[in-house]
């Protein structure tokens, strides 16, 4: 009797180990029954998005998860891999979207492209496999504009007025030109922009080169240019010395901004797209302890070169066992007017649907820019984007370039070293490119 | 006798089934996972692909002919380096001072907790901790440095080689040096009485009772604590990666194989077949590592084997514990 008793807490013990470990090791797949969608993103405003479909469609059960951006890719990649717990509609961004249309594992949103005819063209090209499907929609447009304090506009530059500022500032020597009057007139104090960073976005989108094409690496001459120009910038004190999304970099558009020895540094304007100003200059315009507020000083140019920063897309996975609700998801959520323009209303954010911009756009009003209808300069500047040259390599390989950028503009090293430090670390790092 | 043969066989059994967690844990979650990464460095699996095949030795071939792992493996070793040596001396000397029974050290428990207590910060928030100190241009560091006069300008200090390594080495340190402290301490602690006692009947001081008891004693300690520290060193990843860019710049000055490993497997194309030979390497370099600390530092000073000498024990010491020290040490 004791040695059956024995065995027996043996072999429970043994089930209870491999029980923990089955629970442990693999998540099972997830039971997507009648009606159910698991959806995934990275924030959480596409959360806000879903309960309008869910108010529509009572039958419908969404389960929404949010994962946070870092671990974004590092989670989705595996599941999608596997098969197994993938979500059936999931979100990407304009950073990495091109390294995932090609790969399978995406739904063709065919059924769904006549409902996108309104869509504004580089959103679709973003999400254009090789062969030319549609593999993802958004449902915004980010146009980027360049914002610029209007006091010291008028104080430096003699007018606060969006089509002069324009005028002195429609090309990035021009650009040069007036960061030098700035300087001059503010004793070294104004910067016109406060990292060399914020160059980025804007060179970056108006390059014609992709950083690969049919796996060879190649440099667009736009982005040693920028090198060129950043070394200016840095060289001549035209730049604040921050770091974008660093803690100075805010303090700027709060009016905040101290050097090291604590003398006062007057950030002129920021590169930022739609929602950057929504998100990010608006939120960060008042000091914490209320001693300054930039909020109603601030005015919005296209700048030196049209250009788009960011934007989510929304794709499905392609062995999803709800294609239909998940394709008729995406269309709600990217295309269809009834869900778009109150959204857009609600929001201020600027939505894809070119028919729905164009009956709205009119009726903005922004105080943070003291009056000007951000909508409807946006809505201009989204027309001249291009995305043609985005590739699925892009987010890697500006994070190495943007290392050899800083070290050529400190002058750690000559541009040609620089280069040439760059393209081994691409082939370094990627392997299959062909790298000259 | 035949109840005495039944009892034993039942505890044999049972102590079967006490481990038995601890062996399907170890099979399932380590063997395996140990053997299939050194599977995967034979084949071309990457990227987002669910199909690869095997293609023998290549990626160990070009990890043996790559510049940035070898830099990488060296970045290594020099920032472990440079946190280990003065880690180790402190420790010994702190460890010294609080077993010194002349010195007589007030509140040593509160100094050895507040050494220990960087250990249990998680190394995000210590990244950002120093990150934020050694900001340029206006991080409290600069703002001391210049406000004092110090300097005109801030000093970028992470766009330096030379002090990034500086930072990271001394996180490094300053994380582990409490852990370190308590295993010398431990170590001393162990070291019999009766060996200072007859170092002081001899005439020997304070200082040559360090070199001469206390040292050779603590080696075999000494030399767990190289050995792990070195292991654990080798795998450094946390501090380098979230520090500055995840790449381990500024110019590659602080891309530990690790955090190359990391970004081979984890990010741009996915080449899970080489970070997965990556490993392999790094496996192999350590224990090589790992067994030349060992073939060089095994203790060869037995007390069995010392001689008499100047400072060292008595010959009628030796040969008073000889038998006693033989069987310590077995």
């Amino acid at each position: 009797m004791r040695k059956r008793g024995t065995w027996r807490i043996f072999a429970a013990a043994l089930a209870l180990t491999v029980a923990a470990l089955v629970v442990l090791s693999a998540c099972a797949p997830k039971d997507t029954g009648p009606k159910k969608l698991v959806v995934w993103s990275f924030s959480d405003e596409l959360g806000g998005m879903l309960d309008k479909y869910k108010a529509l469609n009572p039958d419908v059960e969404i389960e929404f998860v949010m994962v946070p951006n870092d671990v974004y890719q590092s989670k989705l990649k595996p599941v999608l891999q596997s098969g197994q717990g993938a979500p059936d509609v999931f979100a990407l961004e304009a950073a990495y979207i091109k390294g995932y249309v090609d790969t399978g594992f995406m739904l063709d949103l065919a059924p769904i492209a006549s409902a996108a005819k309104d869509t504004v063209q580089y959103t679709k090209d973003a999400a254009l496999d090789s062969r030319g499907k549609l593999m993802g929609l958004s449902w915004q447009a980010t146009p980027g504009a360049y914002f610029y304090r209007r006091s010291m506009a008028k104080k430096y530059l003699g007018t606060d007025d969006p089509v002069a500022v324009q005028a002195m500032l429609s090309d990035f020597d021009k650009f040069l030109d007036v960061a030098e009057e700035l300087k001059q007139k503010s004793g070294g104090r104004a910067v016109i922009v406060s990292s060399v960073g914020d160059l980025f976005q804007v060179y970056k989108s108006g390059r014609t080169v992709p950083w690969v094409k049919d796996s060879v690496f190649g440099i667009d001459p736009l982005m040693v240019k920028m090198m060129e120009q950043g070394k200016l910038f840095h060289d001549n004190d035209y730049e604040g010395r921050q770091a974008q999304w660093g803690e100075g970099w805010f303090a700027g558009m709060k009016g905040t901004l101290t050097d090291e020895s604590g003398a006062p540094v007057e950030v002129f304007g920021y590169f930022l797209p739609t929602w950057g100003l929504h998100y990010v200059l608006k939120a960060n315009a008042k000091a914490a302890d209320g001693s300054s507020d930039t909020s109603g000083d601030w005015a919005m140019i296209q700048g030196p070169m049209p250009y788009f920063w960011g934007g989510t897309w929304l794709g499905a996975f392609a062995d999803t066992k709800q294609k239909d609700l998940a394709l008729d998801l995406i269309r709600f959520l990217t295309t269809d007017p009834d869900f778009l323009e109150p959204w857009a209303k609600e929001t201020g954010d600027l939505v894809s649907n070119m028919a729905v911009v164009n009956k709205i756009k009119d009726s903005y009003v922004e105080p943070f820019l003291s009056g000007q209808n951000h909508y409807a300069a946006f809505a201009d500047m989204a027309r001249n984007i291009s995305a043609k040259v985005l590739t699925g390599y892009d987010q890697e390989i500006e994070v190495l370039f943007q290392e050899q950028m800083n070290a050529y503009v400190n002058g750690e090293k000559p541009l040609d070293e620089a280069l040439a430090d760059f393209k081994a670390a691409v082939a370094s790092q990627f392997t299959e490119l062909s790298v000259q | 006798m035949r109840n005495a043969l039944g009892t034993r066989a039942r505890l044999e059994r049972q102590g079967y089934l006490f481990v038995l967690p601890f062996v399907v844990a170890f099979l399932a979650l380590q063997l395996y996972p140990i053997i299939y990464t050194f599977a995967l460095g034979l084949t071309d699996f990457r990227g987002m692909s669910r199909n690869f095949k095997f293609v023998g030795l290549e990626n160990f071939v070009h990890l043996v002919s790559d510049a940035y792992f070898w830099k990488a493996f060296s970045n290594t070793w020099l920032i472990w380096g440079i946190s280990f040596i003065p880690q180790l001396g402190l420790a010994l000397l702190f460890a010294v001072w609080c077993s010194d029974v002349r010195l007589r050290l007030k509140a040593q428990g509160l100094f050895k907790a507040i050494f220990y207590l960087p250990n249990l910060l998680t190394a995000a928030s210590i990244a950002v901790l120093y990150a934020t100190l050694f900001y340029y241009p206006n991080g409290p560091i600069n703002q001391a440095l210049v406000q004092a006069g110090m300097r005109d300008v801030a000093f970028n200090f992470f766009r330096d080689s030379t002090f990034t390594r500086l930072i990271v080495a001394f996180i490094q340190f300053w994380m582990w040096y409490g852990h370190t402290l308590i295993m010398i301490s431990a170590g001393i602690a162990g070291i019999p009485v009766a060996l200072y006692e007859s170092a002081v009947i001899d005439g020997a001081n304070a200082r040559q009772m360090f070199r001469h008891v206390t040292l050779p004693m603590l080696k075999p300690v000494m030399l767990y604590i190289l050995v792990t520290s070195m292991i654990g060193g080798m795998q450094m990843f946390d501090i380098p990666y979230l520090i500055t860019n995840r790449r381990g710049d500024p110019d590659g000055s602080i891309l530990t194989t690790a955090v190359y490993l990391y970004n081979h497997a984890f990010t741009g194309s996915n080449n899970y077949a080489y970070a997965s030979a990556i490993s392999t390497g790094l496996f192999l370099l350590t224990s090589t590592a790992a067994i030349l600390m060992y073939a060089v530092m095994r203790d060869r000073h037995h007390p069995s084997q010392l001689r008499p000498g100047k400072f060292g024990p008595s010959a009628a010491w030796l040969r008073r514990n000889a038998v006693h020290e033989e069987g310590r040490a077995r």
